[in-house]
């Protein structure tokens, strides 16, 4: 028999790596409305699937009174678990111990949680309550975040990354969540910034609060760091957990099939979308009308809102859905909206997840601001993002697509597998009464009844232009279809792309401007 | 507020329910080690704070 002292030292080293800063702390973690590191990875993790590793790695730094302060585990948990079934590595930083602060060991146990979920091709969970860089440390704590950094670059497009912000993240902390995929905040507890309040203040001079610095809500509206939003810890986690169900495990592996009740009410699209090309609607109610039951999961809800992103599933299958969004700006494009967009079907592309493009386009937005800001540069990059995927691609061209912007919102030029258009659809250089403000001129100011001419330009023009059928004709648009015959017609499309293979030339990587 | 129930009613509890899964009667099943699982973090952390959670479960949003 084994000595039972192997055991009691075992148990006694495993409580104290379990124990993290202690009661108190926990306590005062609860108080907060904040859960444990292990609390999270509990909630993250189908049950009793989780196994923790390296839970006995201490802190090498005997520095300004370290040597007292050493907790088993070094303030974070890492291992791996299930999901859905499915292996999932997570590195949770506690931050009852020495505020979650990174030190050497913390970003060892982070690295090699990270080296694992890509070498075993699964998804990796980072879980954030840290309050920076661990200053006893100096640089040998700092210089973790560059190691971490150039994991989540080697991993991104191989494995889905997901940092999950439920305290504080600072500093140079920030940029790892901001390379991985999706960046989840929880409302009350989350904040990111680069420079906190206090350096703002002393530097600048500006008084701010923490959260309208870099509270989620800051971050879902105004900056698009953040991808989802959640009142808490557990909420949070949850959106998380319905994430990954929409996701492959790698860029070679195939989503999750997951039945769930299929619908078609497309019969309800001439009620929701009006042919009154300056009459808004919500295009989300157009998806809801066919894609698998309650399925469209909306990505960066409060970012640039004139362009939907999500994932959906049609007959239990994954889809990314990009979609104008006509009650915002007509649905204009601009600078956010287009890098939205854009890293939206990079990821989509990466995983191999099909894209489907709604088109409901004016224009890429006129102005001195978007073009002095950078409109080129941005818009660049959704004609970019669309001609670079090999991802099947089909698009749905639902009322309008005028100019640039047409061509940007996956037409056949940027590669399109299949266009549909609605009858009621208008695609043209701009719309009438603009081009007939330029083509016809002339015509007007000689005209000896100038409104009268413009009339009859501007009939005539619309009975030559703004249709589908031009289009049709030039083999823009695939086929022209009832709106009662889309979710057929997009169902089968995906069904025949389904075997698409297409390479591109060999090279390094392109060079997406940035 | 429900009666919070003894050891003992704890355990006829698990015998008849190991009865029935068994298809056999109760006097059949002898309790030899009787132990509660103890709670995790999580559970304690949920029912303390009387939150309503319930782990999101794929297809939960079909519901």
């Amino acid at each position: 028999m084994w000595d039972r002292e192997y055991y009691n030292e075992l148990d006694h080293r495993r409580a104290a790596a379990r124990l993290g800063g202690g009661k108190v702390r926990v306590e005062r973690q609860h108080e907060r409305g904040k859960l444990t590191a292990r609390e999270r990875v509990e909630a993250l993790f189908d049950d009793e699937t989780f196994i923790e590793v390296d839970d006995q790695m201490l802190s090498r730094c005997s520095d300004f009174g370290m040597e007292q302060k050493k907790v088993l585990g070094d303030g974070v948990v890492t291992g791996w678990g299930k999901v859905h079934g499915r292996t999932c590595f997570v590195a949770s930083q506690d931050f009852t111990v020495g505020g979650g602060s990174l030190g050497e060991a913390q970003a060892q146990r982070i690295c090699r949680a990270m080296d694992m979920a890509y070498d075993m091709r699964v998804p990796f969970v980072s879980i954030n309550d840290s309050g920076g860089a661990r200053i006893e440390e100096g640089v040998v704590g700092l210089s973790g975040y560059a190691d971490i950094f150039f994991r989540n670059t080697r991993a991104s497009g191989v494995i889905p990354q997901i940092s999950v912000i439920l305290g504080p993240c600072a500093g140079g902390a920030c940029y790892s969540p901001a390379i991985t995929d999706f960046v989840f905040m929880a409302r009350h507890n989350s904040q990111m910034y680069i420079t906190g309040p206090a350096v703002v203040r002393s530097v600048t001079g500006e008084e701010i609060s923490a959260n309208d610095l870099g509270g989620a809500d800051i971050h879902a509206t105004r900056s698009g760091v953040s991808h989802f939003v959640y009142e808490d810890d557990l909420a949070c986690i949850n959106g998380v957990r319905r994430l990954l169900g929409y996701l492959p495990q790698n860029s070679d592996d195939a989503s999750l099939v997951v039945p769930g009740t299929e619908v078609d009410e497309t019969y309800r699209i001439p009620e929701i979308v009006p042919d009154d090309q300056r009459r808004s609607y919500d295009v989300r109610e157009v998806i809801d009308t066919f894609v698998d039951r309650n399925s469209f999961l909306e990505v960066q809800e409060g970012f640039a809102k004139n362009i939907v992103i999500g994932f959906a599933r049609l007959g239990g299958k994954t889809l990314g859905i990009i979609a104008n969004q006509s009650t915002y700006m007509a649905g204009s494009l601009e600078l956010n909206a287009s890098d939205k967009a854009a890293r939206f079907i990079r990821f989509c592309d990466c995983f191999s997840i099909p894209l489907l493009t709604l088109v409901d386009v004016p224009a890429f937005l006129p102005g001195s601001q978007q073009e002095h800001a950078g409109i080129i540069r941005h818009g660049a990059k959704l004609l970019y993002a669309y001609s670079e995927a090999t991802v099947p691609k089909v698009t749905l061209i639902m009322r309008k697509a005028y100019g640039g912007a047409f061509l940007a919102m996956c037409s056949k030029g940027v590669g399109a597998d299949i266009v549909f258009a609605w009858p009621i659809v208008e695609i043209a250089v701009m719309g009438a009464a603009g081009a007939v403000s330029i083509i016809g001129r002339h015509a007007i100011q000689t005209a000896e009844d100038p409104s009268a001419k413009k009339e009859e330009l501007l009939d005539d023009y619309n009975a030559k232009f703004m249709n589908p059928y031009i289009a049709a004709e030039h083999g823009f648009v695939d086929e022209v279809i009832r709106p009662e015959e889309t979710r057929r017609r997009v169902v089968a499309a995906l069904d025949m792309l389904r075997t698409k293979r297409q390479t591109r030339s060999e090279r390094k990587h392109g060079n997406i401007p940035l | 507020m429900a009666e919070i129930p003894t050891q003992e009613q704890i355990v006829a509890m698990a015998v008849a329910a190991i009865a029935e899964e068994a298809h056999t009667d109760a006097s059949h099943i002898r309790v030899i080690r009787f132990a509660r699982v103890r709670r995790s973090g999580l559970e304690r952390y949920v029912e303390e704070h009387g939150i309503d959670y319930h782990k999101y479960q794929l297809g939960d949003e079909a519901l």
